[in-house]
């Protein structure tokens, strides 16, 4: 994908831990896939940058969400359910990143076609190991839906 | 005197002699001819007597005879024949008239000049030894028997004719024996229905003054029947001192108000055992012409049985009635036949509640259709206005067609039940929380402080990396005991449902898993044939791979050895693993299962003091036990039981 489009692969980050933010953009950060990452700290926000909505009129369709499932206003699995059921959103690849390892939380997530789940661990570099992994799998390994909003 | 006087004296009187003979002579002849006269004459009278007198017997004769021959009695004329000690052993029949053919069946020809021994071999000796003694004796007898040869009871009249001879005059008596002992046969039955039924009769003649009490009313009264005779002082004796006064007045009242009958209930003491006794007194009166009582007929019927059962009926009838919960019994369309007070309680409160014609309440309405037509029990539960929730069971008993209803409060269970839900679910809540609002944090600070270690690495010293080590393991240390202890708290709630797994495989992936440890220790474990049983597969894993990796980590030989095996017990499995450990000191043998109970400190075996909490939590929830041999030389063995049927 991006050698034919040469743009920058767009990740958007659900997450409303800074702490986890701050550590996974430091995981990403070495990453040898050109992509630009942008993040929201609540289900609305994200639903409303997906939807491009009020002051995320201009943004981009990403090509992939990294999906924390605890979150202020509108959980993510409401989130995931959302973007599953609206037509313009649901081809794109959601990978839950989660502290809980919760049989439940996992069930409910493949449930809501989530395309993958993943329990963070809390050693930093396994954390960096699965992010490169997720980027390598998700942006070069994997053909994805043409971008139908080519700007 | 002289010779010649002499001879005249002889000659005087020699004429003298001759002269008087024959003055004899000639009176002589004349009496002779008077006597042949009068002989004559008495020959005459005699012939005349004798004609008359033949006439007079062939008369009597024939009068007799018919007599004999027509009269209804049996006769018979007899010689008693004596054996050798003069005792009469048999007798003869000289005569019988045509009433004895008739009475006996036996005819004339096989009778006369035969012995009763002869015509009837089998006759009873004392008929012989009676008609004995009247015919030795002379005195007569009359007497009643019966003959066997003959069947028959006869009423015997038996006279001496002359001595060894006698006569009997007889009649059959069968039929009035025959109604005599039918009589007493229905005295005796009637006398044993009063028994059987404790139902005595009595009597009394007001006029005679006269009280007669059957059997059975002494029996009732505890004394032998006809003991003495009855009076109604005697009857007032036995009846209880407290109903006497009562008993006294049912019958003067009865008598002073001109009543036909009374009837009443009372208790009496049984002379016999001092037994209270329950009766059921009824009295007639029989009046004269005139309107006047002269007789009173009673019975007196002994009930204590039925009381009792009665007693014991009432108590049971009343069971249901004391159940503080509703109990009711209705038909299968849901009409109430039967409601105790409590149910009664509690349809009041759903009044509102009420539809159509029956007032059970629609849910309960279901639930009686259900169970009418089918064999089990229906539960359904019911609030009711005042928020109480009853639980009704609806069940059919078999056989019948109305519908039992046990009602029961729910109200305080449900609450509390409500409460434990609630209760779980905040620890769900709170396990939730644990497992990952707990770890963002320590996941925050194990992240910061290897980028520190990695991009700062020029500006750490040795030192300062040392700490950054101590501080990422004392992270990783924390996340353990957090993992474990959400492992602990879901053994029960978030346990999977039991499914027949082969134990063999199971252990066999746990071995697998530990592969390395294996080698680094030099460790061999030896596992015998294992079974399959219904578990929760993940949790009975993590019950092996934890004993295995504590008698893998608490043991100091060279090449640890650990035994798996079990045996079969009646109705459970029980399991050993085996290791050559250090073993454990019986006094913490308890202490072991219990929660960050440790022995060691973490430097000399790393642990939490989680994983035989664990155990023990995963076993308890199999329903089985768990227990440790040990002692701090020769290693320990760990023993769990799994139940056959989970």
């Amino acid at each position: 994908m991006t050698e034919l489009t040469l743009k920058p692969a767009i990740v958007l980050l659900v997450e409303d831990n800074q702490d986890d933010i701050e550590l996974t953009l430091e995981a990403l950060q070495d990453s040898k896939v050109r992509m630009e990452i942008d993040t929201v700290s609540d289900g609305m926000s994200a639903m409303a940058y997906l939807r491009r909505e009020g002051k995320y009129a201009g943004k981009p369709r990403p090509d992939l969400i990294l999906l924390d499932l605890n979150l202020p206003l509108m959980d993510g699995r409401e989130v995931l359910k959302e973007i599953r059921e609206d037509q313009d959103l649901t081809d794109i690849p959601v990978v839950v990143l989660t502290t809980s390892d919760d049989e439940g939380d996992i069930l409910k997530a493949y449930k809501l076609h989530a395309n993958c789940y993943i329990t963070k661990p809390v050693d930093f570099a396994r954390f960096t190991e699965i992010i490169r992994q997720v980027e390598g799998f998700w942006l070069q390994l994997v053909k994805l839906p043409r971008r139908q909003d080519d700007r | 005197m002289t010779s010649y006087q002499w001879h005249i004296i002889g000659f005087f009187t020699v004429l003298l002699v001759q002269l008087l003979l024959i003055g004899l002579l000639l009176a002589e002849q004349r009496r002779r001819k008077r006597s042949e006269q009068e002989l004559r004459i008495s020959n005459e009278i005699l012939e005349w007597r004798v004609a008359d007198r033949t006439v007079q017997l062939q008369e009597n004769e024939e009068r007799y005879h018919s007599l004999f021959n027509s009269m209804t009695e049996g006769f018979a004329l007899h010689e008693i024949i004596c054996g050798a000690d003069e005792q009469p052993v048999d007798y003869r029949f000289l005569e019988i008239n045509p009433a004895f053919e008739r009475l006996t069946g036996l005819c004339r020809e096989s009778v006369i000049g035969r012995t009763v021994r002869q015509v009837m071999p089998e006759i009873e000796t004392h008929w012989i030894e009676t008609f004995g003694r009247v015919a030795l004796g002379g005195a007569p007898v009359h007497i009643e028997n019966y003959a066997a040869p003959l069947k028959r009871w006869y009423g015997v009249y038996a006279y001496q004719v002359a001595p060894g001879k006698f006569a009997v005059l007889f009649t059959d008596i069968s039929e009035r024996k025959k109604t005599e002992e039918a009589l007493r046969e229905s005295e005796k039955r009637l006398n044993r229905s009063q028994e059987i039924a404790h139902l005595g009769s009595w009597e009394l003649d007001l006029r005679k003054n006269e009280l007669v009490w059957s059997d059975e009313v002494y029996r009732i009264f505890g004394l032998m029947p006809q003991e003495f005779a009855a009076t109604y002082e005697a009857f007032l004796e036995h009846v209880h001192p407290d109903d006497r006064t009562a008993v006294n007045e049912a019958y003067s009242d009865s008598i002073r108000a001109g009543l036909d009958s009374y009837e009443i209930e009372h208790r009496v003491i049984r002379k016999s055992d001092g037994a209270i006794r329950f009766v059921h007194e009824k009295c007639q009166h029989v009046r004269d012409e005139e309107g006047r009582i002269i007789r009173s007929l009673g019975m007196v019927h002994d009930i204590t049985e039925r009381k009792y059962i009665e007693d014991k009926l009432r108590q049971l009838a009343n069971f249901p009635e004391e159940n503080p919960c509703p109990v009711m019994r209705c038909t299968p369309d849901g009409t109430i036949m039967y409601a105790n007070v409590s149910a009664g309680r509690w349809l009041a409160t759903l009044s509102r509640q009420i539809f159509g014609s029956t007032p059970l309440p629609e849910p309960v309405l279901k639930a009686v259709v259900k169970a009418s037509r089918c064999g089990h029990a229906i539960d359904t539960e019911i609030v009711n206005p005042a928020g109480q929730t009853f639980g009704i069971t609806a069940v059919r008993p078999p056989g019948e067609a109305y519908i039992n209803l046990y009602g029961i409060d729910l109200t305080e269970r449900k609450k509390a039940r409500e409460a434990l839900e609630r209760s779980n679910r905040e620890l769900e809540q709170f396990a939730y929380v644990a497992s990952h609002d707990l770890q963002e944090p320590l996941r925050a600070i194990v992240g910061f402080l290897q980028l520190l270690e990695n991009r700062y690495e020029d500006k750490v010293d040795d030192k300062g990396k040392h700490y950054i080590d101590r501080s990422v393991k004392a992270a990783h240390r924390m996340q353990t005991l957090i993992r474990e202890l959400l492992t602990l708290s879901r053994v029960n709630s978030k346990g999977s449902t039991f499914l027949p797994t082969d134990l063999n495989l199971l252990v066999q992936s746990v071995l697998d898993n530990l592969q390395t440890t294996l080698k680094e220790k030099n460790a061999e474990v030896i596992c015998g044939t294992l079974p399959t049983l219904s578990i929760d597969e993940n949790q009975i894993r993590s019950l092996f791979q934890n004993l295995l990796v504590n008698a893998l980590r608490y043991n100091e030989s060279a090449s640890p050895r650990v035994h798996i095996d079990f045996r079969e017990l009646d109705d459970s499995y029980r399991f050993r693993v085996q290791d050559n450990g250090i073993g454990i000191s019986p006094q913490f043998h308890q202490r072991i299962f219990m929660v960050f109970q440790r022995l060691h400190t973490d430097r000399e075996y790393p642990g939490t003091g989680l994983g035989l909490a664990l155990c023990k939590r995963i076993v308890e929830r199999h329903g089985g036990t768990i227990w440790v041999e040990s002692n701090t030389t020769g290693g320990s063995v760990f023993y769990f039981t799994l139940p056959k049927n989970m």
